[in-house]
């Protein structure tokens, strides 16, 4: 019998350390080419069936280019302007919200106030406002700055569809790079690693964009049947800033939460958009990811959040960003390990199908 | 000029590679896009000559499908110990084919006898295969299966000779 392959455990973790290291220490710097790769991976599908009709693939890449600029032009004369003029009046309204919501605590203040003796009410006051209503205008004041810190991702719009190019041009290439790069001997573990990497990623971002879409759709009929103002940006909001579990819906919830209960005045209005958004999370959990996870590998509940809080953690709210696919390859990778390790090891060893004995006839 | 813009833009070694699969009997039923879809599933390699492929124990993951060069094929005798020669792999032929039924050890180690290029297919792309494009992936395993029968025809044939030599 050969000798058999060891796997390499110490060359393993001193470059998986040397990885971590580096990753920790450049990760600002990785995000371009992180987003780069994100958006190359879910467009590869397009490119790849524009080279089954046998053309270059950078001809493939190009056209796409070319079809994705053109619709972004024409989106800019028709939904850019109606999203635009939707951010724009949340962003003109907030200082009246603000008033209003400042207006109402006053008012709360003032009818119970009245009950404390006279000789305490100044200090009460104070102190309410020392405590209650200066943190909460303080923080609702740095919602639109929360907002604005996701955004700088957005400064990159030039250099990650250009970073993207040169993914989706190499594409498989690249690949087979690798793996001439692989000891021969290894190939088949360096396939086997890649395999298991591209379904766990592929199928977390392909799920990533049906939930987006579904939740936009979802959020939007929602707060269009209930009348509530700058819907399509509030489903917007929810729907993109679901790249980060529960943060979309959540960020929604608040959102159209403040709209309602300025638009209203009641506390029922900004309930009733609370429901619909705990609805539209629960119809995720519970009726799209299912369906997803059919095509996909399911992360537990708890592995999600444990992931999310490691990753802000770590490198705050980009940490966030990337905590569920940097799990997906981490799991990959365990389960390409494992798999090594037990059929190497012949831990496993292999079933005897019922019938094996018969002769053949 | 209509050649000068077919080569700028259509990919003529994408297109080679089609009618090299194509040319294959493991393949041989499949439509010019199923076979399009399949060149997508593969990964290519070249091995230097003397460069091994596998050993034999080693644990099976992919088919291979030799576009040039010539494979050698070789099982360590029990008694002895040593490498005998059982088979040379032309371009054209295919092997290593147990990896895409079940995870064993490979009964035969696989060294490039000269510089060859190869094509491989790994168990999970004809898994997806399967699972997206029957098709393709019934076709293959219909073809695989079509084969382990004849080879073990054959097998079944050789040991009824061998035991009908042993008892005169």
């Amino acid at each position: 019998m050969a000798e058999r392959r060891r796997f390499p455990l110490v060359p393993g973790l001193l470059v998986t350390a040397v990885i971590c290291f580096l990753l920790y220490h450049m990760v600002r710097v990785l995000i371009p080419f992180a987003l780069g790769f994100a958006v190359a991976y879910v467009a590869n599908p397009i490119v790849s069936t524009f080279e089954l009709k046998g053309l270059r693939r950078w001809v493939s890449v190009a056209t796409l280019f070319l079809a994705v600029a053109g619709a972004f032009a024409l989106a800019a004369g028709g939904l850019t302007d109606l999203v635009t003029m939707q951010f724009s009046t949340l962003q003109s309204s907030a200082p009246k919200y603000l008033t209003d919501s400042k207006a109402m605590l006053e008012g709360f203040e003032a009818k119970h106030i009245r009950r404390i003796p006279a000789a305490y009410r100044g200090m009460v006051s104070k102190e309410v406002n020392a405590r209650l209503y200066d943190p909460l205008i303080d923080q609702v004041q740095k919602i639109p700055a929360y907002v604005l810190d996701l955004f700088p991702v957005l400064s990159m719009a030039l250099l990650v569809p250009f970073i993207t190019f040169f993914f989706l041009i190499d594409g498989p290439g690249a690949i087979d790079g690798f793996i001439q790069a692989c000891p021969s001997r290894y190939v088949e573990q360096a396939l086997h690693l890649i395999s298991e990497i591209d379904a766990s990623l592929g199928s977390y971002l392909r799920g990533l964009i049906i939930e987006a879409l579904a939740i936009t759709a979802a959020s939007f009929t929602g707060l269009l049947i209930m009348d509530v103002n700058q819907a399509l940006a509030i489903a917007v909001i929810a729907g993109v800033f679901n790249v980060v579990p529960y943060l979309g819906p959540a960020l929604g919830a608040v959102v159209g939460g403040l709209v309602a209960l300025f638009q209203y005045g009641t506390i029922w209005a900004p309930a009733k958009v609370l429901l619909l958004f705990a609805a539209v999370k629960f119809a995720d959990d519970w009726v799209l990811q299912p369906i997803i996870a059919k095509h996909s590998t399911h992360l537990h509940a708890l592995t999600l959040l444990a992931s999310l809080m490691v990753g802000e953690a770590l490198f705050g709210i980009i940490g966030m960003l990337f905590a569920v696919p940097v799990v997906c390859v981490l799991r990959a990778l365990i389960k390409v390990i494992w798999t090594w390790y037990s059929t190497e090891s012949r831990f496993r060893a292999p079933e005897l199908l019922d019938g094996a004995a018969l002769p053949y006839t | 000029m209509l050649r000068f813009f077919k080569r700028l833009f259509f990919d003529e070694n994408f297109n080679q590679k089609k009618a090299f699969l194509k040319s294959l009997d493991l393949f041989k039923d499949l439509t010019s896009r199923e076979i399009g879809l399949l060149a997508q599933a593969l990964h290519s390699r070249t091995y230097h000559a003397g460069e091994t492929l596998f050993l034999e124990g080693d644990i099976g993951r992919a088919l291979f499908i030799l576009e040039s060069g010539k494979v050698e094929l070789s099982r360590r005798e029990e008694q002895t110990g040593k490498s005998r020669l059982i088979y040379t792999i032309e371009p054209g032929e295919f092997f290593g084919e147990m990896a895409l039924l079940e995870q064993l050890p490979r009964t035969a180690s696989a060294v490039a006898a000269e510089r060859s290029r190869l094509y491989l297919l790994y168990r999970s792309k004809l898994d997806n295969l399967l699972h997206y494009y029957p098709r393709v992936g019934v076709s293959i395993m219909s073809h695989l299966a079509q084969l382990l029968s004849a080879r073990l025809r054959r097998a079944s044939a050789l040991s009824a000779k061998a035991a009908d030599a042993v008892h005169g």
